[in-house]
C-alpha cells in the first residue's frame, strides 16, 4: 500500500508538470496580454505600457518565463497577480475557502440526497412514486443551469425575498464586525468544523460496521445528529455567531440550486446500480437467511451499490475545488472559479497558474485519498 | 401408525405471470418428508425444481404467485404466514444451499461475519464469542481452516466457497436443508467429496434434506427417497431402491435407461424423442403424453392422479410400465 501511494505521488508530480507546461503555453498563445487592459486608459502611454511589459518580464520568450515560474514556485513563491497587485498566494488563500466550503457542502448534500432517493427508487420499482421521482429527477438533470439558477434567484430572492441575492455576506452587517474579523476566518473555521465532523462520522461508521444493523444505524444517526448539534451549539455560542449565520444564510440558495441540479445524476446512478445489485445471488441468500427487508436493502444491496456511486463522487471532486464558474458567476460568489475566469480572460498569467496549481494539486491529492478509501470500501481491491 | 411428517406439501400450484401469459411452473405437487429423511428431486432443466425450492422458502420473484395448495411445516401452513413470520422460518427452520452458490456470499463482508449474521438474526441474545466458536466448529466440520472465517469471499476457491455455504446452511441447526444442485459449479472430484460430506453431516445432525438435481446418478448417492418431476408435476415418488428396481412411470423408465446401472454394464440409452413442453402452454391431460411411448387416448384428455400404488410408491400414470424387476 505504501509503495502504491509513493508511486501515485510520483505520478502526480509528473502529471502536474505536464499540466502546467500545457496550460502556460496555451495561455501565452492567447492574443494580447495584461497591458491591453490599459489601452484605453489615457494616463498610460504606449511607452509606459512597454515599460510595464518589460517589468513583468513579458518581453522574454514563453519557455524562459515558464521555467522561471517553475523555479519560483518550487521555492514557494507564486509571484504577484497582475490585476490585484498582490501576491497570488494571498489572492488564493482568500478565495479558496469560500469555494471549497460552498461546493463541498453542496456536493455532500447532493450525494446524500441522491443516494438516499436512489435507494428508495430501486426499492419502490414499478410504483407511481418511482415514476414521479424519476420524471422530476430527469427534469433537473436536463435543465439549463444558468436559466434555472436565475429563475430560482428571481423567485426566492427577488419575489419572495426569502434569501439574499448574490454575494456571500451582507456588507452592512459586516461593517459592524469586530476589528480583525474577516469572512475568510469564518470560512476556514467552518471548513475545519466540517472536516472534524466528517472524520468523526467516518470513525463511527468504521467502528459500527460489524454491528447488528439496527444498532449500527441507531448509533450512526445519533452520531450524525449529536455531532451536528455540537457543531451548531459551538457556533451559536461563539461571539461571531451572527456573522457565521449571515454567511450560511447567503449560502442557502446556491446550495439548494446546486443540489437540485446535481442530485438526480447520483439518484439515477444509485437506482440503476441498486437494481443490478438486487439481482445478485447474495441478495437472495441474505433474504433466505431471514434477514428483514431493510437489512437486506441497507446492509447488503445498498452497501454494494455504493461502490460506483463513490467512484462518481471521486470524479466530481475537482469540480468542488474548481468551483462551478457558472454558479459563482450567477450568484456573484467571488471564489476560485470566478477568479480563474477573470484571470484567464485578462491574461493575468501568474494568477491563472497559481489557481491551476492549487486546484490541480488538491484535485489529484483528493483523488489519491479517494482511491485509498475505495480500497477500504471494497475488499476485492488491493493495491500492490 | 405413520409418524407425522416434518414437511407436507399438498397440491402446491404456482404460476409465473408473464406478458405472454401464466407459466405453469408447479402444478398440483404433493409430497411428504419425514424428520431426518433425505428426498431427491430429479428432473430435466426447466421442469420447476428450483421453483419448488423457492416456494418452500417463499422467496419467489415478484411475478410468481402461489395459486393453490399448502406447505405444512410441522402442521403450520407456510403459504398463510405473513412476511414477518416467514422470516423466522427462513434459515432457522429451512435453510438452503443455492444453485448459484458461487455468488451467494456478499463480496464486501468477511465470510465468517456473514454466517454470524444469520446466527445472530435467529438467536438474538447469543454471545458474540459463542457465535464465533460455532462458525469455527462449522468450518472444521465442512473441512475449511477455521482461520478462513476472517477472509473475504474472493479469497476462497470454488470448492471452499461451496463448503462455506454449506456451513452457513447448517449454522442455525435447521430442520430442513434444501440443496439445489449444490455441486454443479464444481469439478467432478470436488463435487463428489462435497456431496458425500453433505450427506454425512446431514445424517449426523439428523436433519431432513431435499436434494435437487437433474442428474439421477448424483441423487442416487444421497437420497433415501426419490421424486421424479416433469414439466411442473411430479410423476413418480418412491424409495430410491424401488425407483431404481421397479420404475413404473414411462418417463422414469426413460431416465433409468439413460442411467448406467450402478453395478452392471451400461445399458443402451432409450432415446426420448422431443423436448419438454413450454410451460406457457402445457399439453392437456398428462403433460408427458407428446413424448410418451405408452400414451393412450385418455392421456391426452385427463390428467392422471398422483396416487399411492402401495408401500409409499406414488405414481401418476394411466398406463404404467409393467412391474418387472429391472435386472442390474
Ligand atoms: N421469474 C420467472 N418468470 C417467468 N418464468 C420463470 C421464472 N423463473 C422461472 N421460470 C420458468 O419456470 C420454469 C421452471 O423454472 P425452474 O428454475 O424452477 O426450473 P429448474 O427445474 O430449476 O431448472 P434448472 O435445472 O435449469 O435449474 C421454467 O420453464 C422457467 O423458464
Ligand atoms: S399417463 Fe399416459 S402419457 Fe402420461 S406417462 Fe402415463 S402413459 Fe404416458
Ligand atoms: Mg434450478
Amino acid at each position: 500500500m505504501l509503495k502504491y501511494i509513493a508511486n501515485r505521488l510520483l505520478q502526480i508530480v509528473v502529471t502536474l508538470f505536464i499540466f502546467f507546461a500545457l496550460t502556460y503555453f496555451i495561455l501565452d498563445a492567447q492574443p494580447g496580454d495584461i497591458t491591453l487592459q490599459y489601452v484605453n486608459n489615457p494616463k498610460f502611454t504606449k511607452e509606459q505600457r512597454e515599460a510595464l511589459r518589460r517589468r513583468l518580464g513579458l518581453d522574454k520568450p514563453a519557455y524562459v518565463r515558464f521555467f522561471q515560474w517553475m523555479g519560483n514556485t518550487l521555492r514557494g513563491d507564486l509571484g504577484e497577480s497582475y490585476q490585484y497587485r498582490k501576491p497570488v498566494m494571498d489572492v488564493l488563500l482568500e478565495r479558496a475557502p469560500r469555494t471549497i466550503f460552498l461546493f463541498l457542502t453542496a456536493t455532500l448534500i447532493e450525494f446524500f440526497v441522491g443516494y438516499w432517493l436512489g435507494r428508495v427508487l430501486a426499492w419502490q420499482r414499478g410504483t407511481g412514486l418511482e415514476y414521479g421521482i424519476t420524471v422530476v429527477g430527469a427534469f433537473f438533470y436536463t435543465v439549463f443551469t444558468p436559466w434555472f439558477a436565475l429563475m430560482m434567484i428571481y423567485l426566492f430572492g427577488f419575489t419572495l425575498k426569502w434569501f439574499p441575492i448574490g454575494k456571500f455576506l451582507d456588507v452592512n452587517l459586516w461593517r459592524t464586525a469586530p476589528k480583525g474579523l474577516t469572512a475568510n476566518q469564518i470560512f476556514i473555521n467552518l471548513l475545519v468544523t466540517m472536516t472534524l465532523l466528517a472524520v468523526a462520522l467516518v470513525v463511527v461508521y468504521y467502528l459500527t460496521r460489524r454491528m447488528n444493523p439496527y444498532r449500527a444505524s441507531l448509533i450512526r444517526w445519533s452520531a450524525l445528529i449529536g455531532g451536528a448539534a455540537i457543531a451548531v451549539g459551538y457556533w451559536a455560542a461563539s461571539p461571531v455567531a451572527k456573522y457565521a449565520g449571515d454567511i450560511l444564510y447567503h449560502m442557502a440558495l446556491p446550495i439548494i440550486v446546486l443540489t437540485l441540479i446535481n442530485f438526480s445524476g447520483t439518484m439515477l446512478l444509485t437506482r440503476t446500480t441498486m437494481l443490478e445489485t438486487l439481482r445478485e445471488d447474495y441478495i437472495m441468500a441474505a433474504r433466505a437467511k431471514g434477514l428483514p427487508e431493510r437489512v437486506v436493502r441497507d446492509k447488503h444491496a445498498a452497501r454494494n451499490a455504493v461502490l460506483p456511486v463513490f467512484t462518481s463522487l471521486i470524479i466530481s471532486l475537482p469540480f468542488i475545488l474548481g468551483g462551478g464558474i457558472i454558479t459563482e458567476t450567477v450568484f456573484s460568489w467571488e471564489g476560485l472559479g470566478l477568479t480563474l475566469l477573470t484571470a484567464s480572460t485578462t491574461g493575468d498569467i501568474p494568477l491563472v497558474m497559481g489557481s491551476f496549481l492549487f486546484i490541480g494539486t488538491l484535485a489529484l491529492l483528493a483523488h489519491l485519498v479517494a482511491d485509498v478509501a475505495y480500497a477500504f470500501l471494497d475488499p476485492r481491491i488491493r493495491y500492490a | 401408525m405413520a409418524e407425522k411428517p416434518l414437511l407436507s406439501v399438498r397440491n402446491l400450484t404456482m404460476i409465473y405471470k408473464t406478458r405472454k401469459g401464466p407459466v405453469s411452473a408447479i402444478d398440483d405437487v404433493s409430497f411428504d418428508l419425514k424428520r431426518g429423511e433425505s428426498l431427491g428431486l430429479v428432473g430435466e432443466s426447466g421442469c420447476g425444481k428450483t421453483s419448488v425450492a423457492m416456494a418452500l422458502l417463499r422467496l419467489l420473484p415478484d411475478n410468481a404467485q402461489i395459486t393453490g395448495g399448502q406447505i405444512l411445516l410441522d402442521g403450520t401452513d407456510l403459504t398463510q404466514l405473513s412476511e414477518d413470520e416467514m422470516q423466522h422460518v427462513r434459515w432457522k427452520r429451512i435453510s438452503m444451499v443455492f444453485q448459484a452458490a458461487m455468488n451467494a456470499l456478499d463480496p464486501v463482508y468477511k465470510v465468517g461475519d456473514q454466517i454470524i449474521e444469520a446466527i445472530e438474526r435467529h438467536e438474538r441474545d447469543i454471545d458474540p464469542a459463542e457465535a464465533r466458536r460455532r462458525v469455527e466448529a462449522l468450518f472444521k466440520l465442512v473441512g475449511i481452516d477455521p482461520k478462513m472465517a476472517d477472509r473475504y469471499p474472493h479469497e476462497f476457491s470454488g470448492g471452499m466457497r461451496q463448503r462455506a455455504i454449506i456451513a452457513m446452511a447448517l449454522a442455525c441447526n435447521p430442520d430442513l436443508i434444501i440443496a439445489d444442485e449444490p455441486t454443479t459449479a464444481l469439478d467432478v472430484i470436488v463435487q463428489d467429496q462435497v456431496l458425500r460430506e453433505l450427506r454425512q453431516v446431514q445424517k449426523q445432525m439428523g436433519m431432513s434434506m431435499i436434494y435437487i438435481s437433474h442428474d439421477i446418478a448424483v441423487i442416487a448417492e444421497v437420497a433415501e427417497r426419490i421424486a421424479i418431476m416433469y414439466a411442473g408435476r411430479l410423476c413418480e415418488l418412491a424409495d430410491a431402491v424401488e425407483i431404481f428396481k421397479r420404475p413404473r412411470h414411462p418417463y422414469t423408465v426413460a431416465l433409468m435407461s439413460a442411467f448406467p446401472s450402478i453395478v452392471g454394464e451400461k445399458r443402451p440409452l432409450v432415446a426420448l424423442g422431443g423436448e419438454p413442453p413450454d410451460l406457457l402452454f402445457p399439453p392437456p391431460g398428462c403433460r408427458f403424453h407428446p413424448r410418451c411411448p405408452r400414451a393412450l387416448d385418455i392421456c391426452k384428455q385427463q390428467q392422471p392422479p398422483f396416487e399411492d400404488i402401495g408401500g409409499g410408491h406414488y405414481l401418476a400414470c394411466w398406463n404404467p410400465a409393467p412391474m418387472v424387476e429391472v435386472q442390474s
